[in-house]
C-alpha cells in the first residue's frame, strides 16, 4: 500500500495538472527548464506518471529496500 | 606492402584465432585489415579507430609467436567496443556531447581489458545511443548507424554501433552494454548474436554507467560458440565493481553437452506476444518448434515489470545527470534530455516502488522456471524500422518507434535475468531475433539452446548484402 505523500499526490495527478506539478518540483530541486525542452519533458512526466501507477500501488512502501539480487 | 583489403570478413572470432595461431595469417595482416574496414565504414559504425594501439598489440603478439611463446585463444582477433567503455588514453563520451572535453581514461575498462589478455586486438569505438538511453542509434551527435542488411534502416540500439559492426563484417566480436534491452535489440535488428548476462556477472568496471542497478555489459559474435567464449574470458570477480563477486563458471566446455540433453523450453505469452508483428510471431514459433517448446507461459506481472523498468530508468539516471542538466541542458541529445528531465522531476518514490516491486517480479519469474529451463520471448516487436521513423503500428495503433522497441527485454533485465539474443534463419528477410532466457547465473543453458538451434540452421547470422544502397 502506498502512503508516501509525494508518491500518492503524484500518482494522482491527471495529465493537465503534470506542468504545475513540474514548475513547483523543478523550483523545489534548482532546474529551469528552456523553453525547447518544455513540451516533451511534460509529455514524458505524464507518461511516467501513468505507468507508474501500473506498479507503484501494488508495493508496500514500509517494506524496505534490500540489495537486489536476480 | 600492400594495402589491405578492405572486404567485409565474416569468419568466426575462432577462425581468426586459428589462422593467425596456424601461421596462415598474421595478427598485424589481421589488424591492419580490420583498420581498413573500420575506415571505409559505410554503416557509421565507429566513431574512433586505435590504429596505433591495435598495431603495436598485434606486432607483439606476432613477436610472441614467432619465438614460440603461449598466446591468449584470441590472440590477433580484431574487437571494437562501444563508445562508453573506457580505454586507456582516450575520453570516454558514451555518445555524447557533454563528455567530449572529459579527461582521457586512465585504465581499459575492465572487460576491455580481459579481452586484450587473451589477445584481441582493440580496433576503435563504436556509435550508440546518447548515455545508452535508446533503442535506435540515432545519435544526434554522431549521426544514425545504419542497419548492414539495409542502410535505411536504424541498426537499433543502445549498441547498435556494435550490432552493426559485427553484422557487417567490420569485426568478428564487439562489446555492449544492456540496460533495457540495448544489447538484445540491436541484435535482433542486426541478425547478430548478442548475449546479457546475469545481473553482476561481468564487470561494469569503466563502462559509463546509465542506470547502475540495471547496467549489464557484454558480447556480439557471429556465432555461439564466440560468443561463449568472449563471455568466458571476460567472467571472474571484480573487485571495482561491488556486484561482480561469482567466481568464473566457464559456459564454453561444457556447452556441446548440455545442448545435447534434454532442456525444458516455454514460450512467454500475453505481454510478450501483445502488438509483435506478424513475422516476429512467425519467427518466434521456427525456434518454438525446433525446440518443442511449450506454448502460453504466462509470466505474472510482466506489464508491471515493464513499467517499472521504465519508471526507474531517468529517474536514477538523471541522478547522475543533475548538475549538467541544470548547467546545460541543450548540450544533450534532445530525445535524451526530455527523458532525463522528466525523471529529475518525478518524485524519488516511484524509483522506491519500482525498487520494491523487483523482487516481486523475480520471484514470480523463479516459480515459472520450476518448469522450464529456458524461455523464449521475441527480442524486439518488429524487424528493423526506417531511419528517422518516428511511429510504428502495434495492434493497429501507432505508437512511437522508442518508446516500444524494448517492451519486451525491459521486463527481463529488470530482475537481471541472462539471456541470448539468437537471429533467426529466414534468408532473404529482414533480421530478427529471439531471447532465450534462462534462470540467473544459468548462461549456460541459454547459450546450449542457442547452440542447438545453430547446429540445426535454425538460427543464423547472415552475411548483409554486398552492395546496399544508401537511399536515404
Amino acid at each position: 500500500m502506498a502512503t508516501d505523500p509525494a508518491l500518492t499526490a503524484f500518482l494522482a495527478l491527471d495529465d493537465d495538472a503534470v506542468a504545475a506539478y513540474a514548475d513547483a518540483r523543478a523550483e523545489a530541486i534548482g532546474l529551469v527548464l528552456p523553453p525547447e525542452t518544455r513540451a516533451g519533458t511534460l509529455e514524458n512526466l505524464a507518461l511516467l506518471r501513468r505507468q507508474a501507477v501500473t506498479f507503484a500501488l501494488l508495493v508496500d512502501d514500509a517494506t524496505p529496500i534490500g540489495a537486489f539480487e536476480p | 606492402m600492400s594495402a589491405p583489403s578492405t572486404r567485409m570478413d565474416f569468419r568466426s572470432a575462432q577462425a581468426v584465432a586459428a589462422d593467425v595461431r596456424e601461421g596462415r595469417t598474421t595478427a598485424r595482416e589481421e589488424t591492419r585489415a580490420a583498420l581498413a574496414r573500420a575506415t571505409g565504414d559505410r554503416f557509421n559504425a565507429y566513431t574512433a579507430v586505435f590504429a596505433q594501439r591495435a598495431l603495436a598489440q598485434a606486432e607483439a603478439i606476432d613477436v610472441d609467436l614467432a619465438a614460440g611463446r603461449p598466446v591468449g585463444p584470441l590472440a590477433g582477433v580484431p574487437f571494437a567496443v562501444k563508445n562508453l567503455f573506457d580505454v586507456e588514453g582516450v575520453t570516454t563520451v558514451a555518445g555524447s556531447k557533454i563528455r567530449r572535453d572529459a579527461a582521457p581514461a586512465a585504465h581499459d575498462a575492465t572487460a576491455v581489458r580481459r579481452l586484450t589478455a587473451a589477445g584481441a586486438v582493440l580496433t576503435g569505438a563504436l556509435n550508440m545511443d546518447e548515455f545508452a538511453y535508446g533503442f535506435v542509434t540515432e545519435n544526434a551527435h554522431d549521426g544514425p548507424t545504419r542497419n548492414p542488411h539495409d542502410l535505411t534502416r536504424i541498426a537499433g540500439g543502445s549498441s547498435g554501433g556494435s550490432a552493426a559492426a559485427v553484422a557487417g563484417g567490420l569485426v568478428p566480436l564487439t562489446l555492449g552494454s544492456d540496460t533495457n534491452g540495448s544489447i538484445r535489440v540491436p541484435a535482433s535488428l542486426c541478425g547478430v548474436f548478442g548475449l546479457k548476462p546475469t545481473l553482476g556477472r561481468l564487470s561494469r568496471q569503466g563502462a559509463f554507467p546509465f542506470v547502475e542497478s540495471l547496467d549489464h555489459v557484454g558480447p556480439f559474435a557471429r556465432t555461439v560458440a564466440d560468443l561463449a567464449l568472449a563471455y568466458d574470458l571476460m567472467q571472474g570477480p571484480d573487485p571495482l565493481d561491488p556486484l561482480c563477486r561469482r567466481p568464473a563458471e566457464p559456459a564454453a566446455p561444457r556447452l556441446q553437452a548440455v545442448a545435447d540433453g534434454a532442456l525444458r523450453v516455454g514460450v512467454l505469452g500475453r505481454w510478450f506476444a501483445q502488438g509483435a508483428f506478424p513475422e516476429v510471431l512467425e519467427a518466434l514459433e521456427i525456434v518454438a518448434d525446433a525446440l518443442q517448446a511449450r506454448r502460453g507461459v504466462e509470466l505474472p506481472g510482466a506489464e508491471q515489470a515493464r513499467a517499472a523498468a521504465f519508471c526507474l530508468t531517468p529517474i536514477e539516471a538523471a541522478h547522475l545527470h543533475l548538475p549538467d542538466l541544470k548547467a546545460r541542458p541543450l548540450d544533450y541529445d534532445p530525445a535524451v534530455r526530455d527523458r532525463l528531465l522528466a525523471g529529475a522531476l518525478a518524485p524519488e518514490a516511484v524509483a522506491e516502488a519500482a525498487r520494491r516491486y523487483r523482487p516481486v517480479f523475480r520471484n514470480a519469474a523463479r516459480v515459472v522456471f520450476q518448469d522450464f529451463d529456458v524461455l523464449l520471448a521475441p527480442a524486439s516487436v518488429c524487424p528493423a524500422p526506417g531511419i528517422g521513423q518516428a511511429t510504428m503500428e502495434m495492434d493497429g495503433q501507432p505508437v512511437s518507434v522508442r518508446r516500444n522497441l524494448g517492451a519486451y527485454t525491459q521486463p527481463i533485465s529488470y530482475i537481471g535475468l541472462p539471456v541470448v539474443a539468437a537471429p533467426v534463419n529466414r534468408p532473404g528477410k529482414p533480421p530478427i531475433g529471439v531471447q532465450i532466457i534462462a534462470p540467473a547465473w544459468r548462461e549456460d543453458l541459454a547459450l546450449a539452446a542457442a547452440l542447438r538451434l545453430e547446429r540445426a540452421g535454425v538460427v543464423a547470422a547472415h552475411r548483409p548484402p554486398v552492395s546496399p544502397e544508401v537511399k536515404a
